[in-house]
């Protein structure tokens, strides 16, 4: 009876396997648990894996740049050489922020999240949906491993805990800050007047600008002062604000002043006067009444069509201005008032190049992959384009007689990011890695020079933000707290300052400025930063 | 090759398994055939009407939130129409409004245009319409005036834009189709102040149009005249989608055919929102060939299906065989003799003959079975009555009684079947159970019966005796006595076999109860002795006549007492050897004369006449010798018995008045009578006084007083002692025996 059980039991085995379909297991079965997994077999091409991988890139794309990933020659050539395909999701820098935290909340975490701004330490951390790397480092990414102690470059990357919880991003450049002035010259000279040196004369100039259809259409579409939204550090409205030696930006509501104190921004002196002076040009049409709202994108648009007089900016060569706009304007000295001009500034520290979610399936092919784009030529033809022939566009890059890539030309209008992700790149250059290997192109240099120029002329802040916003480190509770502070004081300041711009500033509403700013708790963000400020300055005496 | 083939019974097994297979094959196949198309055809309607519809409500459910969405921005309460040249704050507070949005990934972005100012906003920047229009968004196929004036529609309806390549640096990617959708902005809900833009990445689209059914399927939504999105891996030109859907509402599918004279089915429904009518193509080819699929795959299941049938075919076909081969081994058959099944008929067809066979030895056999307990049980071997019982009643029979017997009974010749008579003499009476055996030796059946009442028995006993009285006339039947111990069986037995031996003196007329022969035998046996006294008397006196009345006496004696067999013996072992001493002692006398001692001879003795026979024959010839050899008598002797025949009666007669009468000594006298005669003067004068008694109580009715003195004796106490010594019982009590047996 038993056999011919066991005879039944074979038969239904074999009807039902003929009768269902075979399921194939799906990936490696491995989870991205953050423990270290088993090395991948790297096939003999040099391909990361023999079958094709998907991954799912949710990716940071700069607001003012057109970008198809998809279709990009770079990610292309990249998954041809890796065998890894990537899903992208692009984010525009404005909607970074909320779709990134949504991401997070949602659950469907992609693999990898790349080049934007992460709190590393809310999830990573304290919710640990990012995957401490220190584990696979060395193993998976030689490129990045060999470069990662240059300069210190390491030293901002661990987290609270002193794990790893992204691939840093950096780029040295010898430079000091990252916002510039420009003015009209063509139409300074068209009014045969001087480089403003001081708030009031700017005033004036800008008020001139306003007055005499510069631009010679018959209408009165001149733009005197522009900005690319509020905050942007770039060419935002905050930017201005050094005019009245208050390096504003967005990144931490805190400068160090020339006491290594914590200071925020709206109890320096210059910041009153600096609203209301924006409030004047707002009042007297001389700054955009879009430049609170518009993005870089519009702010650009309006540059190129030859309606500003003066904004602030990056540098004029290769960027979102075309060169004929580009060569009106001049770089100039932020004008100052009588609280002095004082630029951020900033240090060459990485920012964040690529974290990986725990659901991440291919911890060590995604490495594998990042660190492919981290080999020197690699790297090289991501940021500036093409290094030999067969590529979309005639070589931009060649290596030159001392052995460094040196920029051949680079292509008008933006239209590297066609081809090569350029600044959405994976990068990893410390100053002495970089300057062996790379010739400085003319962008490079010009803002190179600007650097030297602004250290020399003394309107640099002594000590940077970035200090707080990278190298401070806050232990996890007080981080989340900092967390929440942030996002009260940020609304808060963005929300008083248009208020002051465009309503003025009246000794009551600054008080009840005064009042919120402590309400929301100023001085106990202030506090935290200065806690952990004076530890960052003990640990590194 | 026939012969071959119908050999192997697993050959027959496996061409039977085919060709059941093969007719439930053509069966299906058949059935498939005319079943299947229509069936997968309306599993193919339905799959993609359903599929049409979970489009249809999953676009329909995604323009509803973005109708959501423009009616929650027009209650909000930063949507009061401003000018941002007037109020750039407003402006301010509109966009970080629009960040609140974000969250739905249907739609790449979203914009908001009043119609009384100039500028659209989302939630990363404000836009001249100009601006827009003119630099940043770049429809395809759509100019900047005519996009302003859609941005600028007041009609308060819903307008979607087909999907349409637009390169925008303010789209996440560039160079994307984009489906638009317009959706009015009324203030309060009334007043149309503006639209709402949302711009969907057509990958939205065609995610919708993605789903797990692995069909060629072109996938298409229009709106009214205008394709809004389509997925179309089939080259159909939309205009003839679009003739085919003119006019229809609800859902329909149809079946449609190109000028090329490629076919297909088409399904459409019509959506409840902007006239959007949904429809998807599928190839005919598809049908045919999931038709087709369907049927090989239904042929590769039933092939498969095949595989383990038939292995389960060969393996019971095995188990079944292999046990037919060993019992054709077994049965010692050549086993290619014939095929298998042949030579299990003959087989099977051998064993019904061989157990038939072993049946009735069995039967046979449960006989002897019977016959040994029988045997058992008339020994007493069973320790209690209950295993007697039971090893009765495994054997079928039926013991269980109050009553019980044992009956002996001759054996009849075998040609008149006296066992089977008995045995059906059993089954008539279902109140008596008898079981027996033959006991060979003895020419005997032995049977005990088993009653409930000692009635039945009886009543069964005089009925065989009837029956085989009829068969042959000198049966003998012995009973023993009722008993109901089992314990008792041997006694019963030894009863039976008292009775059964008793039939040389009681006869074989009647039934031989045990009962009859003990009770008779009490009362004979003291008169045995004296008997024999008698008989000794005579045939030393040489009286022929004395002997004969002996001999008659003895026969009367016998045909009318039941004697114990016991007693018989002691007689008639008496009787013979007084006889052969008597005529061994004279010469000539041939050892053949011997026979009459044999105890065979005796058994053979049926009746009481051929023993009487025996001993008349015996007595004469004694008498004739005895006669021969008087010569050598003394004659005072014989003087002597004379003078005593004539004056026995005389009381005063004594042995000293006879030895004085004739000149001896009395104790001389004695010792010369004994010689000659074998006994004492005296004896002899008893015996003749005795005798004459007897004559007169049996045949007088004289008194027992009067006899006395008749006989030579003074009183009568003298004579009854005497006559009891002599014959064992007293006068009276012979009389009355004598009376009963006449």
């Amino acid at each position: 009876m038993k056999k011919a059980l066991i005879v039944l039991l074979i038969a239904v085995m074999v009807l039902s396997a003929a009768c269902t379909p075979v399921i194939q297991p799906s990936g490696d079965g491995k989870e991205g648990d953050g423990a270290p997994a088993t090395a991948p077999a790297q096939s003999k091409d040099g391909k990361i894996s023999d079958k094709k991988i998907t991954l799912r890139a949710f990716q940071y794309v700069l607001e003012n740049q057109q970008v198809d990933f998809d279709n990009m020659w770079f990610y292309k050539e990249l998954e041809e050489k890796t065998n890894i395909h990537i899903e992208w999701e692009l984010v525009k820098d404005g909607d970074w922020n909320t779709k990134l935290n949504l991401m997070f909340a949602s659950g469907e975490w992609p693999d990898m999240i790349l080049r934007g701004d992460i709190d590393i330490e809310e999830y990573g951390v304290n919710q640990k949906i990012l995957v401490p790397l220190d584990d696979y480092i060395e193993q998976y990414m030689p490129n990045y491993h060999s470069r990662l102690y240059l300069n210190d470059a390491n030293v901002s990357i661990p987290a609270s805990d002193g794990k790893m919880y992204y691939i840093g991003n950096l780029t040295a450049q010898n430079i000091n800050h990252e916002s510039h002035w420009f003015i009209n010259k063509t139409w300074l000279d068209k009014l045969n007047l001087e480089i403003p040196k001081t708030v009031d004369e700017l005033t004036n100039v800008l008020r001139a600008f306003r007055d005499n259809d510069m631009n010679g259409n018959g209408e009165k579409d001149e733009i005197p002062m522009s900005a690319g939204g509020l905050t942007n550090h770039i060419q935002g409205v905050y930017t201005y604000f050094s005019q009245f030696g208050v390096p504003l930006q967005y990144f931490v509501y805190g400068c160090i002043d020339d006491n290594n104190k914590v200071v925020f921004p709206g109890y320096m002196p210059g910041f009153r006067d600096a609203c209301e002076w924006l409030n004047l040009c707002y009042k007297e049409g001389l700054l955009d009444p879009e430049a609170i709202t518009q993005d870089s994108n519009v702010w650009g648009t309006k540059m190129n069509a030859g309606r500003v007089g003066y904004t602030t900016y990056l540098r004029l060569i290769n960027t979102a201005l075309t060169p004929d706009t580009a060569a009106n304007y001049v770089s100039i000295l932020p004008p100052a008032s009588k609280h002095g001009a004082k630029v951020a500034r900033i240090l060459e520290v990485p920012s964040i190049g690529a974290a990986l979610t725990v659901a991440n399936k291919h911890i060590p092919e995604t490495l594998m992959w990042l660190d492919a784009q981290l080999e020197t030529e690699t790297m090289m033809v991501s940021y500036n384009g093409p290094l030999r022939e067969g590529g979309p566009i005639e070589p931009t890059m060649k290596i030159n007689d001392a052995g460094k890539y040196e920029i051949l030309y680079v292509p008008e209008n933006n239209e590297l990011y066609n081809y090569i992700p350029v600044y959405h790149a994976q990068f990893f250059a410390p100053g002495d890695y970089y300057f062996k290997i790379y010739e400085m192109p003319p962008h490079r240099v010009e803002r190179f020079e600007y650097s030297k120029e602004y250290e020399a002329a003394g309107v640099l802040e002594k000590n940077s933000y970035v200090y707080l916003q990278r190298l401070v480190k806050i232990p996890n509770d007080e981080s989340i707290e900092i967390s929440r502070l942030y996002n009260e004081i940020d609304k808060f300041m963005q929300e008083s300052i248009t208020n002051f711009i465009t309503n003025g500033v009246t000794d009551s509403v600054w008080q009840e400025f005064l009042n919120t700013a402590k309400a929301v708790g100023v001085d106990r963000y202030i506090e935290i930063y200065q806690k952990a400020y004076d530890n960052y300055l003990l640990a590194n005496k | 090759m026939k012969k071959i083939f119908f050999r192997s019974i697993m050959l027959r097994y496996i061409v039977s398994y085919v060709a059941v297979m093969a007719v439930l094959f053509i069966g299906v196949g058949i059935y498939v055939n005319n079943s299947y198309a229509s069936a997968i055809r309306a599993r193919i309607v339905e799959e993609n009407t359903n599929r049409l519809s979970a489009l249809r409500i999953q676009h329909e459910e995604k323009l509803s939130s973005l109708i959501n969405i423009a009616n929650q921005i027009s209650l909000s309460p930063y949507i009061t129409p401003f000018k941002l040249k007037e109020n750039a704050l407003k402006a301010y507070y509109l966009k970080e409004h629009l960040h609140s949005y974000n969250a739905d990934s249907f739609y790449d972005q979203l914009y908001i245009v009043f119609h009384d100012d100039d500028y659209l906003y989302s939630s990363n920047t404000s836009i001249s319409l100009d601006i827009y229009t003119e630099k940043l968004m770049y429809y395809e196929g759509i100019t900047p005036d005519f996009l302003t004036s859609l941005l600028r529609k007041n009609d308060g309806e819903i307008c979607i834009l087909p999907s349409t390549s637009v390169r925008s640096v303010l789209t996440s990617d560039t160079n994307k189709n984009m489906v638009t959708v317009i959706i009015p902005l009324r203030l309060s809900g009334r007043y149309i102040v503006g639209n709402a833009v949302f711009l969907i990445h057509d990958n939205s689209y065609q995610r919708m149009f993605n789903d797990e059914i692995h069909q060629v399927r072109n996938m298409y939504i229009f709106s009214g005249e205008s394709l809004i999105s389509a997925k179309r891996p089939i080259d159909v030109p939309d205009e003839v989608i679009l003739k085919e859907i003119s006019g229809v509402e609800g859902s329909i599918n149809r079946n449609i055919t190109l000028p090329d004279g490629r076919k297909y089915i088409l399904f459409a429904q019509r959506g409840s929102l902007l006239d959007l009518c949904y429809v998807s193509l599928i190839p005919q080819e598809t049908l045919q060939m999931q038709t087709a699929r369907s049927r090989l795959a239904f042929s590769l299941f039933l092939l498969l299906l095949t595989v383990p049938c038939g292995l389960l075919t060969v393996y019971f076909a095995n188990r079944h065989v292999r046990p037919i081969k060993e019992i054709q081994k077994s049965i010692g058959d050549e086993i290619t003799s014939g095929d298998g099944f042949s030579a299990i008929k003959k087989g099977i067809e051998t064993l019904k003959g061989q157990n038939m066979a072993l049946h009735i030895r069995l039967d046979e056999s449960k006989e002897v079975c019977r016959a040994d307990f029988v045997r058992k049980f008339v020994k007493c071997r069973f320790p209690s009555r209950e295993q007697a019982v039971n090893a009765a009643s495994s054997l079928g029979m039926d013991i269980d009684r109050e009553f019980y017997c044992v009956a002996l009974i001759s054996a009849l010749p075998p040609e008149k079947k006296g066992l089977e008579l008995l045995h059906a003499l059993f089954a008539d009476n279902e109140d008596v159970h008898g079981y027996g055996m033959e006991i060979l030796e003895q020419e005997q059946y032995l049977f005990v019966l088993f009653s409930d009442s000692e009635e039945t028995i009886e009543t069964w006993i005089n009925r065989a005796k009837i029956t085989l009285s009829a068969l042959d006339n000198e049966v003998v039947i012995a009973v023993s006595s009722f008993h109901s111990d089992f314990s008792e069986a041997t006694n019963a037995y030894f009863e039976a076999s008292t009775a059964y031996d008793n039939r040389f003196v009681m006869g074989n007329e009647h039934v031989l109860w045990f009962s009859d022969v003990s009770s008779a035998a009490k009362d004979i046996e003291p008169f045995t002795e004296n008997y024999l006294d008698g008989f000794r008397r005579a045939l030393y006196a040489g009286d022929a006549n004395a002997l004969h009345d002996r001999i008659d006496e003895l026969f009367q004696i016998l045909k009318t007492k039941k004697f114990s067999l016991f007693a018989f013996r002691i007689i008639y072992n008496e009787m013979i050897s007084m006889l052969l001493n008597k005529y061994l002692s004279y010469d000539g006398v041939s050892e053949q004369s011997t026979k009459y001692y044999d105890i065979f001879e005796l058994s053979r003795c049926r009746r009481i006449s051929d023993l009487t026979e025996i001993l008349r024959q015996l007595c004469n010839d004694i008498l004739v010798k005895e006669e021969q050899n008087l010569p050598d008598e003394d004659p005072v002797i014989g003087k002597v018995i004379d003078y005593i025949r004539e004056n026995y009666t005389d009381p005063g007669l004594s042995m000293g008045t006879i030895a004085s009468m004739h000149g001896m000594s009395a104790a001389n006298l004695s010792l010369k009578y004994k010689e000659q005669t074998g006994m004492y003067p005296s004896e002899y004068l008893l015996l003749l006084r005795m005798e004459k008694a007897k004559e007169l109580l049996s045949e007088t009715d004289m008194s027992i007083q009067d006899i006395g003195t008749t006989v030579g004796y003074y009183d009568s106490s003298s004579f009854i002692r005497r006559f009891k010594q002599h014959m064992g019982v007293t006068p009276a009590k012979y009389r009355t025996l004598m009376k009963n047996v006449t």
